[in-house]
């Protein structure tokens, strides 16, 4: 007993010297939060690279999941970590958003922003059975002479809505906006022909469009995504709707140099291995590294373009 | 032949020994992690799936499978033993399960929960095998208001007033129901009610009150027997198997819970307590001797736990027709079918027609060897009520704070637990029933949600409600349940003078048809 009492003291010392200023960056492991719960696509995502990026950190990640308040809350929690690197948070557009709309409190320039890594695309469908807006121009045909009729589920307040609100302006049409919830939900609805035309991410729809139940009508980004090669832009069709998920990694305010440029470099090395490359693209997931400088430019134009959707659609706490 | 072909093959899969292994560790891990407060099969899933990159597919596959169903068995264990449901999907398990166990009679009330259990769970993956792309349909065509017509169903048992006087069971439930609305309102995701603290902005962690309402109380009070323990528990296996006798006597209830199970399974975002709660008021409404519910019935039991099994096989029906998860474990499993290439959705029993059948059966081996180690486990578990109060109690309570702390890592909810503990006390000391109150926080929000989803469909209208047949048809239930009470109240005076005699167990109820 004396023995191990000695021993412990012994290391708690040993602890106790080394420090932390001394010992180079990361020295014990780290923790990752997610704010959205297990399981979904969030946190798929996470858990994608942990792997990997242990391996170039040489600590092990431990990724903790904090749902509630549509991300809010984790947002919040990684906030008011101690910003010494060893707290980090994964987010995309929601972190706007949710500020915007009054949902959360943190925005991105209450954070570090570090590096984006990735990211998942929209897709508008409608169902094989709705043959009078099967085209993209008969839809907005349609819709522009029944304002407020076509039926398009979204999670109010949420990156769906903003989408939406973004396709409502690039056509003109005046959608009749219904509160389904998430992606699963709104797929529900279109598949139970509850709604008429839905703008969500590709993920979960691929089967539907596979078995020709969903009907694509435009992806609302920059390039054609790579899961989804023969279905045109949104933009190509000539309208400018690009809403991409961008995913990203963040620490709370001020974060000391050295661990932002450690993370922006593992970062970049982390998408750029074919693996990770090929385990993301199995759930619609693609590369779209931005460094901090980029990302920090990319958030300030996101941050202004959503607030101002928010103001038109009355989203605006 | 087709059909039968791959269900062959389906077979050959599941029974590689490397699958039966899983299955067999899988399941018993489950059994374990469901029994806990707090600890649910969700979080077995989510941790084991990082382990099943390095497996094969059916391997990995097995392990998530088995997990779900151990951890789904698993809750009824504290349900019937500490009164404290392990997971929230055996809350109505509590109330027939522990009076039961309370009587000496511990291995019995242990016995029905498995055998309803293995039923429900059986009935609903013979439902997934035979009839998925029907039930699919049905899935679809449930609108919002249709939804919220059914939970109404289960959420009208807050008037339930068999363990109180009717007023105290209503404020409990109304208690609960505000409690439910605290946090980021569920449509436009605002906070509300959370009295300007980010803490509050959230809402509360479910689990967090669930334990709080149901452990605190209950070891507080426990603590005043402090030295006392069960001297003779029932715990052979003539005592823990249900006979075919009961399970005859009970065969309709069985069938309606294990029924109604897989249809909540069906919809999205309903969940497994829904579905034994409802499972639990059917049988009562339908039963001869309602008097016995909450005091230790049979059918009580039965229905619970039949229901929140069969709820699985109706999950798994949406998941693997449609690729739609209607529950966060569901949306794990999605993930694992996801990681080994197999994406759920109507091509994939033709795609992959050999795993897919495989993934269905060993559900069902799932539910055999869950049986064989219940049974196994029954005795160990049983004796937990012979070990002295004193020694019992500390080391549930710190089980039940380090569960409340891991559903969503957040300090604050422990504080949750012992807040909502002591109100809980308070409520049980003056005769406020406990039910009602977690009644309305967990269906509560399911209701609003549906209902004001509907509305927004409907801009603003509430005629959805009487003018599609399911919404009329699951209102009119719900009334009939609100007002069967009063009703209940008028008459018990009258029973209350036979039923002093009776003291026998629950084996003499034949209600259930």
């Amino acid at each position: 007993m004396r023995k191990m009492a000695f021993l412990s003291l012994a290391l708690l010392a040993l602890l106790g010297f080394t420090g932390p200023a001394i010992a180079a960056y990361p020295e014990k492991p780290i923790k990752l939060i997610v704010p959205f719960g297990a399981g979904g696509s969030s946190d798929m995502s996470a858990r994608l690279i942990t792997k990997e990026a242990e391996k170039l950190l040489g600590q092990s990640i431990a990724i903790v999941n904090i749902a509630g308040g549509g991300g809010g809350i984790g947002t919040l929690e990684a906030s008011k970590a101690a910003p010494d690197g060893y707290t980090l948070l994964w987010q995309h557009k929601s972190l706007i958003t949710a500020f915007h709309t009054g949902a959360s409190e943190i925005n991105w320039d209450n954070l570090t922003p570090i590096s984006n890594l990735m990211l998942f695309n929209e897709v508008v469908h409608v169902h094989k059975d709705n043959k009078d807006i099967d085209t993209l121009e008969k839809l907005i045909a349609k819709g522009r002479a029944n304002p407020e009729t076509l039926r398009l589920p979204v999670q109010i307040g949420a990156g769906a809505h903003f989408s939406a609100l973004e396709l409502e302006k690039a056509t003109g049409v005046k959608f009749h906006i219904i509160a389904s919830g998430g992606d699963t939900d709104r797929l529900n609805e279109q598949l139970g022909k509850r709604a008429d035309v839905v703008f969500q991410s590709i993920t979960p729809t691929l089967p539907h469009i596979k078995a020709g139940t969903l009907i694509p009508l435009g992806v609302g980004a920059e390039q054609r995504d790579p899961g989804l090669p023969d279905v045109p832009t949104l933009t190509e069709q000539g309208y400018d709707v690009v809403t991409p998920f961008n995913i990203g990694l963040y620490g709370p305010a001020g974060l000391p140099a050295d661990v932002v440029e450690k993370w922006d470099q593992i970062s970049k090395k982390l998408m750029e291995n074919p693996e990770t490359q090929k385990e993301m693209a199995k759930v619609s997931l693609f590369p779209s590294y931005m460094s901090t400088k980029d990302f920090r430019v990319h958030l300030k134009k996101l941050n202004d373009n959503l607030h101002d959707l928010a103001k038109t659609g009355g989203l605006l706490k | 032949m087709f059909f039968l072909e791959h269900i062959g093959l389906g077979l050959q899969l599941v029974l590689q020994p490397s699958v039966f292994l899983l299955i067999l560790i899988g399941t018993a891990i489950g059994i374990c992690v469901g029994t806990i407060p707090g600890l649910t099969a969700m979080m077995a899933i989510a941790i084991a799936i990082p382990i099943t990159y390095s497996l094969g597919p059916m391997q990995g596959l097995a392990l998530l499978i088995s997990l779900y169903v151990g951890g789904m068995t698993g809750g009824l264990v504290s349900a019937v033993l500490l009164n404290i449901p392990g997971t929230p999907s055996s809350i109505a398990t509590t109330f027939d399960g522990y009076p039961l166990a309370a009587r000496g009679k511990p291995g019995k009330a242990l016995g029905y929960g498995i055998a309803a259990s293995f039923l429900g769970g059986g009935f609903s993956y013979f439902c997934l095998l035979l009839l998925a792309p029907t039930l699919a349909e049905v899935a679809l065509s449930l609108s919002p208001f249709e939804i919220f017509a059914i939970v109404m169903c289960a959420l009208v048992m807050i008037a339930d007033n068999s363990q109180s006087s009717l007023s105290k069971a209503l404020t409990a439930g109304s208690v609960g129901l505000f409690v439910g609305t605290i946090g980021p309102d569920p449509i436009v995701g605002v906070p509300r009610f959370d009295f300007d603290s980010p803490q509050l902005s959230g809402g509360f962690v479910k689990v967090s009150i669930l334990i709080g309402l149901f452990a605190i109380p209950q070891l507080l009070s426990d603590v005043r027997h402090a030295h006392e323990a069960e001297k003779t528990i029932d715990a052979t296996y003539r005592d823990i198997l249900p006979k075919l006798r009961e399970l005859g006597q009970s065969a309709v209830n069985l069938i309606r819970s294990s029924f109604i199970g897989t249809l909540i399974g069906l919809v999205p975002g309903v969940g497994a307590s829904t579905a034994a709660l409802l499972a639990y008021n059917q049988a009562k409404l339908a039963s001869k001797h309602p008097e016995k519910f909450g005091k230790g019935a049979r059918d009580g039991i039965f229905a619970s736990e039949a229901a929140n099994n069969a709820v699985i096989g109706g999950a798994m029906i949406p998941l693997l027709t449609l690729g739609l998860p209607g529950c966060p474990a569901a949306a794990l499993l999605l993930a694992g079918l996801t990681i080994n290439n197999l994406i759920p959705g109507p091509l994939l029993f033709t795609n992959s027609p050999d795993i897919t059948y495989g993934f269905i059966l060993a559900f069902m081996v799932s539910n055999v060897v869950m049986v064989g180690l219940m049974i196994i486990l029954i005795k160990p578990f049983a004796m937990v009520v012979r070990i002295p109060k004193y020694l019992l109690i500390p080391p549930i309570l710190a089980i039940c704070v380090i569960g409340a702390y891991v559903t969503n890592n957040r300090f604050i909810d422990i504080w949750v637990v012992f807040g909502f503990g002591l109100l809980g006390y308070w409520m049980k000391k003056h005769a406020y029933p406990l039910a009602p109150m977690v009644l309305g926080v967990i269906l509560g929000p399911i209701a609003e949600l549906h209902l004001r989803r509907g509305l927004t469909a409907s801009k603003g209208s509430f005629m959805p409600l009487v003018n599609e047949p399911v919404c009329l048809v699951f209102l009119i239930i719900s009334v009939i349940i609100l007002v069967y009470p009063f009703v209940r109240e008028h008459s018990r005076k009258v029973h209350l003078a036979q039923s002093d005699a009776d003291g026998s167990s629950a084996g003499s109820n034949r209600g259930g048809a």
